[in-house]
């Protein structure tokens, strides 16, 4: 079987040159603040500063002038 | 599932307020290349002395982080702090004399100027050391550059990347601590190990 065999190093070479996923790990001590709490604060803080960045760009791009 | 000895990283630092900027982008470069980083300061349990605690946490890593920058007199007793080389010597010994895993280990010496480290502890050189300036950017660099080719990972983000979203998050953290009811100085290394670990997860790549 040398057509078996070929194929399996050849994906095995393409395994091998694909870059590694990197996979953000858990540390190994529970968390005293709670994670699902910690995990809301965070994405309430990323959409304020999402909405902050909006206005402020609303502002800089307004086409009235002022009299 | 708790991280292998292959995706552990000790640290071996100093645990002062003026080294904190140094301390946190460790920590986060770390969580950030996909790795877990563990020092002394991660357990409180009484009952388990602090040698021992040490001994466990360098033979749970492959990986060991050693800065040895404040080997220097302390201005009150005029004696030099040792926690830092005895560690390493700790940190070295495991690695000479230990089992076929823990000959695999791999360690970085990080001092704040290059060449300072052989005025007192010679013995030293041959190994891998750096110098970070006290400079958070270097350390960081120097930490993903090392970690990159050690572990021979492929995925890890650049320098560049990195310092990017370590300002990111910097900027962000007082809004999250105020959620909380805390200052950012207040962070104990638990809580604050968490944040880093949750935020990279949010704001994945």
């Amino acid at each position: 079987m040398p057509t078996t065999k070929a194929k399996n190093t050849t994906k095995k070479a393409a395994r091998k040159s694909r870059p590694a996923k990197r996979v953000i790990k858990d540390p190994p001590f529970p968390s005293t603040l709670g994670d699902e709490r910690i995990r809301q604060a965070i994405i309430e803080v990323a959409r304020e500063r999402l909405a902050n960045m909006t206005s402020a760009k609303k502002k800089s791009v307004s086409p009235f002038v002022e009299n | 599932m708790p991280a292998s000895y292959k995706e552990s990283v000790f640290i071996n630092c100093p645990f002062d307020v003026d080294y904190k900027p140094i301390f946190n982008a460790i920590f986060f470069v770390i969580y950030d290349a996909g790795f877990v980083a563990r020092c002394a300061l991660e357990v409180s349990n009484a009952a388990q002395n602090r040698f021992n605690k040490i001994l466990q946490i360098i033979t749970e890593c492959k990986y060991g982080i050693h800065d040895i920058s404040r080997t220097e007199l302390d201005s009150v007793n005029a004696l030099p702090r040792f926690n830092m080389p005895f560690e390493l010597g700790i940190y070295l010994g495991s690695q000479w004399f230990g089992n076929k895993t823990q000959r695999t280990k791999s360690c970085l010496i990080l001092d704040r100027e290059p060449y300072r480290y052989q005025k007192f502890i010679s013995d030293i050189a041959g190994q891998d050391i750096y110098s970070h300036q006290n400079n958070p950017e270097q350390a960081i660099g120097l930490i993903r550059n090392w970690l990159r080719t050690e572990s021979k990972r492929t995925g890890i983000p650049g320098k560049a990347v990195i310092w990017k979203r370590y300002n990111q998050f910097q900027q962000e953290l007082p809004a999250i601590c105020q959620k909380f009811n805390i200052q950012v100085e207040e962070l104990t290394l638990v809580d604050f190990t968490h944040l880093v670990n949750k935020w990279l997860k949010e704001n994945a790549l």
